[in-house]
């Protein structure tokens, strides 16, 4: 049976209370009856120690592995390539037709066309060369839970994502978790089997690349 | 990263660069969200290997629809609606397996047992094992609350019920979870 209270519509919004998922408004209202309430102090008390405990019980769950990405990576892989925007497609458009004639702007729509035809068939190239297309950390089949080789970084004030991006292509790193508090990501530099020697070499390649990287260090 | 630089990594700019294909989008977003996306689905299938498929799953459907995201929730509330959506869905599916020990386990065991027993003696621990003693409901909207720090709104919309019974449920579970801490010999103060 549910007990109800003559501030029921308050003592409802205790736990969103504690969460810190109340309007401005509420939270305003919530405190304003909290100060003159003993019974939604109780209810406020109970709630902050539900919250603590759920906290250490989520906490407490693994955390997926790696393969989780690898599958995600593997599934965008099979997808269609995504199509340019609609606006972008139609700027193009509309600068084209400002530009060229009619006639010319036939000869563009095919010499366009080959441009696609040709994009495809390096796509389609690349694809097929194992070295050449995207590749996440590990294969599918790996189990990959612990074995790997991280790296724990944080990225230089002001650094853009395709400059990171760039970098992370360059240094086979792949993101595995964060941002942490204070903005660490944790990158999974190689496999388990990385050489030691290599390892140091993709850390000092993250280090020297200090416009972009402000701390990168091993993390287990 | 500076004010621009944190502004142009949120999640909507995240997600509007995923429409366009963008792999670090895509992998500093599942970056962010993965661990609270994964425990939620966890809370469902209760296999881990069952849970990382789903993620994925959640993920893909981000990959092929960031493009008709309007923004009108938030990146995470979206994730864990598309996440609730599959989780029961694969949950369901197995319930039409002959012998469904997924289903038995979404029973809440009220029995108190030498767990709680040993417990009693912690108050935040027997707290802890009682929590895990309520059924999947109320659990679900508990962790919403708690650990994704959602509101009524967001909640009502990740689980599709109205938000008053969002609020009623919620406190329906926080009472419930008085009652077997009683049981068990605890007097939490409340109600």
């Amino acid at each position: 049976m549910t007990t109800r209270t003559p501030n029921q519509d308050l003592a409802e919004l205790a736990p969103f209370y504690v969460a810190g998922a109340l309007t401005p408004d509420e939270q305003a209202r919530f405190e304003a009856a909290l100060a003159q309430d003993p019974e939604l102090a109780r209810n406020v008390a109970a709630a902050r120690a539900e919250r603590d405990e759920i906290l250490a019980l989520n906490e407490a769950l693994p955390a997926p592995s790696a393969r989780a990405l690898d599958v995600l990576f593997a599934k965008i892989d099979a997808e269609p390539a995504h199509k340019p925007s609609l606006w972008a497609r139609l700027d193009l458009g509309g600068a084209l037709a400002g530009l060229l004639s009619p006639r010319a702007l036939g000869w563009a729509t095919v010499a366009a066309c080959a441009v696609i035809a040709l994009q495809a068939g390096l796509l389609t190239q690349s694809k097929l060369a194992p070295d050449a297309h995207y590749s996440t950390a590990s294969g599918p089949q790996e189990n990959v839970r612990a074995a790997g080789t991280y790296a724990l970084v944080a990225f230089a004030p002001g650094a853009n994502m395709e400059a990171i991006g760039a970098l992370l292509a360059q240094t086979g790193a792949q993101i595995v978790e964060g941002p942490r508090a204070g903005g660490f990501y944790r990158l999974r530099i190689g496999g388990a089997d990385l050489a030691p020697a290599e390892a140091q070499r993709k850390l000092d390649a993250l280090r020297q690349a200090n416009a972009l990287v402000r701390f990168a260090a091993p993390s287990p | 990263m500076t004010q621009d630089g944190a502004e142009a990594c949120d999640d909507p700019h995240l997600i509007r660069r995923i429409a366009e294909g963008d792999r670090l989008a895509m992998q500093v977003l599942f970056g962010r969200h993965r661990v609270r996306v994964f425990r939620f689905i966890l809370r469902f299938v209760r296999d881990e290997a069952g849970a990382e498929d789903i993620l994925a799953e959640v993920f893909l459907d981000v990959w092929r629809q960031a493009g008709k995201f309007e923004g009108r929730s938030s990146v995470s509330t979206w994730l864990l609606s598309i996440a609730r959506f599959k989780a029961l869905s694969c949950v369901r599916q197995r319930r039409d397996a002959p012998y469904d020990e997924e289903a038995a386990a979404e029973i809440a065991d009220e029995a108190d047992d030498p767990e709680i027993e040993i417990a009693k003696r912690d108050k935040s621990a027997a707290l802890r094992q009682c929590l895990q003693k309520l059924t999947v409901e109320h659990r679900e909207i508990i962790d919403l609350v708690y650990y994704h720090e959602k509101s009524v709104e967001e909640v009502a919309q990740i689980t599709g019920v109205p938000a008053a019974t969002v609020k009623t449920r919620l406190f329906y579970a926080r009472q419930k979870l008085s009652e077997i801490l009683k049981r068990a010999g605890v007097d939490r103060g409340w109600p």
